[in-house]
């Protein structure tokens, strides 16, 4: 009789925890693993700009996951090299980084592009065209040649925003220089209105009078689903003697149609302009 | 054959240390053609142990629900920036105080919608010279009634009320040292230690929590980079806020804070793990999307937390259930 007994409460202990398991699977209100996408890793560095070699680490900080990155612009994938300890640089890369974790969607890929840089020339002078919004004024006109980069908040005080139209930057130097490539750093950031210009023309010039233009470059308009991201665009030529280089930047007329600001002028965000 | 890395029905837990929670992200949801929502502000708990959401759209600004996301039932049409949410328990009634950054006063109300008290902007301040700078959007309720309105789209101003709506002090605005706001958007009466309580006031986009005495005085700021916090909430000795955005400050990135009676964040979820380097929080960022953009925590009896969250596609709020 007692052994029934303990059968009895075995059986009743047994079908509620049972009834209990079946109860929480069935109870699918809650979010499952791999439902969500995780956060894209971040690509940490003392600076975009570098001379001689430049650290880079990533980083999500969530248990279990994982970060792989690639130096060659190519898209990483769980093959490629897995993040561990902090990687050098020595010479310009496009880093590529995505995180992955057992119980979630991979990231997307963030990308951020390192570029070394030659000595700096003595700038005599710099100006511009026409004055940024005054939203926007970045570090003033001078802050286009510090060689310090902003991040990808537009809202931060290194870049200048510019409402549609051109924008044209005159640089003078103190002498003239030996120069072959001019790079100008900008912000594409479709979810703010910002675009990458349309067209690029760096000239040259000796007196600051007549200029010869020495490279022109033409960028695709931006597709949809373009995340933010800093982005340079780099002028090269053959090396020449100048005292003034002119970099002419032109928006697209319009942002693209696929946007919701479709019409409406695009935004330029400039927070760089190097000549090398 | 199939091979699947992850067991079938496994809840993704989120949250650090002992704050983990699962994910509902249904709860609440209705049907939008006759309750819609456009920015969930805030939400709290009423004595009954209903949980009672404000959102800004004036078909129903006032949203009621049980704990498990039952409609009860609904109200007020008249509050087009409807955004602040404070209830307090005035002689055993529960009141409801509404920050309404749009028609640019704070309005009492009791718990099913009648209006007992409306405080306008504070002309008697000397500050303000008209009701287009008041832009309130939060209050806390001191024991004693005195009201605290913090004008966090405004001024910067920190109002001290009676609980008759009559301004005692003013203190906070705008400026550069510790004792001054950008984006002052939420406030709460501070009672865990009970001999010394204190306001708790977030300045937001400088991703501070600040501690000022009942007679205005800073007492400490504690700083949550990367973590921009729109209010504070107290729940036993913990304090809870929505993190709107995380990390440079960019588009959906939010996600929650929960901080210890020390004032240390020690959960975060749907944010990176909280470390401390010789006493100083690490910058804060989300590391799963689940959040777009949370602003207010209400936790309830059971400490299960609601996050209410604006701009996110006019969704309902979504429930996380401690494990």
């Amino acid at each position: 009789m007692r052994s029934f007994f303990y059968l009895f409460i075995f059986i009743v202990i047994h079908s509620c925890t049972s009834t209990r398991d079946v109860q929480d699977s069935s109870f699918s209100t809650f979010a499952q693993a791999q439902q969500f996408r995780l956060a894209a890793p971040i690509i940490k560095a003392e600076d975009i700009f570098f001379s001689k070699k430049n650290e880079i680490q990533f980083l999500l900080r969530l248990e279990k996951s994982k970060i792989h990155y690639t130096l060659d612009g190519s898209e990483p994938t769980e093959n490629s090299p897995l993040y561990h300890e902090k990687v050098v640089l020595f010479n310009s890369a496009i880093v590529k980084a995505k995180a992955f974790h057992p119980e979630c969607k991979p990231s997307e890929i963030t990308t951020k592009e390192f570029v070394k840089l030659g000595k700096k020339l003595k700038v005599k002078n710099i100006s511009v065209t026409r004055n940024p919004h005054k939203n926007y004024p970045g570090n003033g006109v001078n802050g286009l040649i510090d060689r310090k980069k902003g991040t990808d908040n537009f809202r931060t005080p290194f870049w200048m925003g510019f409402e549609g139209g051109d924008l044209e930057t005159i640089i003078e130097f103190e002498k003239e220089e030996s120069v072959s490539k001019v790079t100008a750093s900008l912000l594409s950031d479709p979810n703010a209105w910002i675009f990458m210009p349309k067209t690029m023309m760096v000239l040259g010039s000796k007196d600051g009078g007549t200029y010869e233009i020495l490279n022109t470059l033409e960028s695709a308009p931006t597709p949809e689903g373009t995340s933010t991201s800093l982005r340079f665009l780099t002028a090269e030529f053959p090396n020449a003697n100048f005292k003034f280089i002119k970099v002419l930047l032109k928006s697209f007329p319009e942002i693209p149609k696929w946007h919701p600001g479709k019409g409406s002028p695009p935004w330029l965000f400039i927070d760089e302009i190097i000549v090398e | 054959m199939h091979f699947l890395p992850v067991k079938k029905n496994q809840a993704l837990i989120i949250g650090h240390n002992d704050h983990r929670y699962k994910i509902d992200l249904n709860w609440g949801a209705l049907n939008a053609n006759f309750y819609p929502v456009n920015d969930c502000h805030e939400m709290v708990q009423d004595s009954r142990g209903r949980i009672i959401l404000l959102t800004n759209h004036t078909k129903n600004n006032v949203i009621i629900y049980d704990k498990s996301g039952n409609l009860i039932e609904v109200w007020g049409t008249e509050f087009p920036g409807a955004h602040g949410l404070t209830l307090n328990v005035e002689e055993g009634n529960d009141f409801l105080y509404i920050a309404d950054n749009n028609r640019h006063e704070v309005i009492k109300t009791t718990i099913d919608g009648k209006t007992v008290l409306q405080i306008p902007y504070p002309k008697a301040s000397g500050k303000y010279e008209k009701p287009e700078q008041f832009v309130p959007t939060e209050t806390a309720i001191a024991p004693n009634g005195d009201i605290y309105i913090a004008d966090g789209y405004g001024l910067q101003y920190i109002l001290h009320y009676n609980a008759q709506g009559n301004l005692k002090n003013v203190f906070g605005g705008r400026g550069d040292g510790d004792e001054y706001f950008d984006n002052a958007h939420g406030i709460c009466y501070d009672n865990r230690d009970a001999k010394n309580p204190c306001l708790l006031i977030t300045a937001r986009q400088r991703n501070e929590l600040k501690r000022f005495s009942l007679d205005r005085k800073l007492l400490e700021v504690i700083p949550l980079p990367g973590a921009f916090i729109c209010r504070p909430v107290i729940h036993g000795k913990h304090v809870y806020l929505a993190t709107i955005w995380s990390g440079s400050g960019s588009a959906n990135t939010g996600f929650v804070s929960i901080l210890n009676e020390k004032n240390q964040l020690v959960s975060a979820p749907g944010g990176s793990t909280p470390i401390y380097k010789n006493g100083k929080l690490e910058p804060m960022h989300q590391t799963i999307k689940i959040f777009q953009h949370p602003h207010d925590v209400c936790v309830d009896d059971d400490e299960n937390l609601y996050i209410a969250q604006w701009n996110s596609g006019k969704t309902y709020p979504i429930k996380l259930v401690r494990v």
